[in-house]
């Protein structure tokens, strides 16, 4: 207990690492800036700012950063973040399309993109790259194999095989998908659980009253 | 002639008129009538039933837990779809996944409410300040039980409970160690804290809880406080009867928030950022943390948990009943305020706002 508060002293009054460093990583920031997206998609500053910073980074490797440049200036523009997010997925070679992996598939940004008049339009009648996400096979987040999967997802850069999967406190997952709501849509079985249930708790009530005890004290 | 040769050369008949039939036989192999050992009749109240509730939740997680763990797959890389695959391809299996969250809001509630009870009705006094220590580090194990629960899933906001946990492993520097994802560089740290969910957590609560009651058997259940006297006796068998009761209701109630009002699945994890709430038993530490910095989470938790050890010790009056203590029972309302004022603030903020 002395030396856990010893180490706590030593830890001093601050806020913590994890709420504060930057990472240098573009791809890194890429993540975070589809992540803020999914998670308050209204935050368009904190967003841009992941943007920014990734355009920034010392570490660009595993970015197309024309593309983060072009989601970067659709979001100055004001355009849909869902557009935005799916330029950004392509960056990483996370989106349907392929990233860096597939270089050739990716369209250079144009002139007019840095100001965001023309961003790349996003394919709204292709699946959002959570629902392609959602479809992949594990073997097209984890495979070597840089060729886009049956459903579209492209392998992620640097997510390899056995000997390249996630060690230590790595998220392990280039792909976003967005949280999966479980509000109930309740269907036959659903009722019969529940039926069942409130069943469960009457017969429990009737135990109770059954065998009360014989003071019906309660405790004080 | 010994007492084998006499049970051979009893007939069927001779055993069935000499106890209730199968429940005689059953009696006489396992020797169940020594569970009709009398105990208080407050014992079968619903506040001196939570420790068994507590007990029974317990079992409903670990049911629940074997279920998901056929299907779950504790890595970095599938630990999110495959927690989305129960609920979407497993028949019932975001049902059971549903109780089994549920189940572990009602255990954390029910071992505040049995501490809370024990505490009022001064239980922990002598002789029974061991079983209260027992008590607290089952409780401490049921809150480590929640947070790898939380983090297994493997969604933002069990990442960033993990990004806190790393950090608190760094501030205690080696003490810290095994928190730490520096500690089997090569295994992704996601495979340990599942271990000690499934495994290392729920054993030493399995083996505590042994120990707690064969503790309680050892001192007996604690008299009225109110008058000191054991007052009326019942067999123990009829407090399980009505624990039995209990727990049923508690389980339907279970079953209808399973189906009812699904845990939800976030988004998968990102390093680096914090844009979610932690569970809400943990939110009084957020709001210290928001204060204070990182280091307040491991300030709150071991002050929280000093006081707890620190009861049987600093309250040692004969007096049990709640009226008769009162700087006790004033310093424990204080801190319970203290915790919900924290966890309302918490509460009123968003998670943006988080330092």
């Amino acid at each position: 207990m002395v030396a856990m508060l010893l180490a706590l002293m030593a830890g001093g009054v601050g806020p913590a690492a994890a709420h504060g460093e930057q990472s240098d990583e573009a791809a890194v920031l890429v993540r975070q800036a589809i992540a803020l997206i999914v998670s308050s998609p209204d935050d368009l500053g904190e967003i841009e700012e992941k943007t920014s910073a990734a355009l920034e980074a010392p570490d660009p490797s595993g970015v197309d950063l024309a593309l983060v440049q072009q989601a970067d200036a659709a979001l100055a523009a004001g355009e849909d973040v869902a557009q935005v997010r799916v330029i950004l997925e392509r960056s990483i070679g996370a989106g349907p399309v392929g990233g860096p992996a597939e270089e050739s598939t990716v369209e250079e940004p144009e002139p007019q993109a840095a100001t965001a008049a023309e961003p790349e339009p996003a394919p709204s009648a292709e699946p959002l790259p959570s629902e392609a996400w959602a479809a992949a096979e594990p073997e097209s987040v984890q495979s070597a194999d840089p060729a886009p999967s049956e459903s579209g997802t492209a392998a992620v850069p640097g997510d390899g095989g056995m000997d390249q999967m996630a060690t230590g406190a790595d998220p392990g997952s280039t792909l976003i998908a967005e949280p999966l709501e479980t509000a109930p849509q309740l269907d036959a079985t659903d009722w019969i659980v529940l039926a069942g249930s409130i069943l469960v708790g009457l017969i429990g009530v009737w135990l109770i009253l059954r065998y009360r005890p014989a003071t019906g004290r309660e405790a004080t | 002639m010994t007492a084998d040769n006499q049970v051979a050369t009893e007939s069927p008949v001779d055993r069935q008129r000499s106890g209730d039939g199968f429940v005689a036989a059953l009696d006489e192999r396992l020797g169940l009538s020594a569970l009709q050992y009398p105990v208080p009749e407050h014992a079968n109240t619903l506040g001196w039933s939570l420790g068994g509730l507590t007990a029974a939740s317990m079992g409903v997680l670990i049911a629940t837990g074997l279920i998901l763990t056929q299907f779950y797959n504790p890595t970095p890389e599938m630990a999110n779809p495959s927690v989305r695959a129960i609920v979407t391809d497993v028949p019932l299996g975001g049902f059971v996944r549903g109780v089994h969250f549920w189940a572990a809001q009602a255990m954390y509630v029910l071992v505040i409410l049995h501490l809370l009870r024990v505490f009022l009705t001064g239980s922990y006094k002598r002789p029974r300040e061991a079983n209260w220590l027992v008590g607290v580090v089952m409780f401490a194990l049921v809150i480590g039980a929640i947070f790898t629960g939380t983090v297994i899933k493997w969604d933002q906001e069990g990442f960033e409970a993990l990004a806190h946990n790393l950090e608190m492993a760094n501030l205690l520097g080696g003490l810290g160690a095994w928190f730490s994802a520096d500690f089997a560089e090569n295994l992704p740290i996601i495979v340990r804290l599942y271990v000690a969910h499934v495994a290392v957590i729920p054993g030493l609560i399995l083996g505590l809880l042994a120990v707690h009651f064969l503790l309680i058997k050892r001192h007996g259940i604690s008299a009225d406080p109110a008058t000191g006297a054991t007052g009326p006796t019942a067999p123990f068998t009829h407090h399980l009867r009505r624990l039995a009761g209990f727990t049923l209701i508690a389980v339907g109630i279970l079953g209808v928030l399973g189906v009812l009002f699904p845990p939800e699945i976030g988004p998968t994890p990102v390093e680096g950022i914090e844009i979610t709430r932690p569970l809400w038993m943990f939110w009084w530490l957020f709001t210290l943390e928001n204060w204070f910095g990182i280091p307040a989470i491991l300030w709150g938790t071991v002050g929280l948990f000093g006081l707890l050890a620190a009861v049987p010790f600093i309250d040692r009056g004969g007096d049990r009943f709640w009226r008769r203590r009162p700087v006790a029972v004033t310093a424990a309302v204080i801190v319970v305020l203290t915790v919900i004022g924290l966890t309302i603030t918490t509460m009123l903020t968003s998670a943006v706002e988080h330092l």
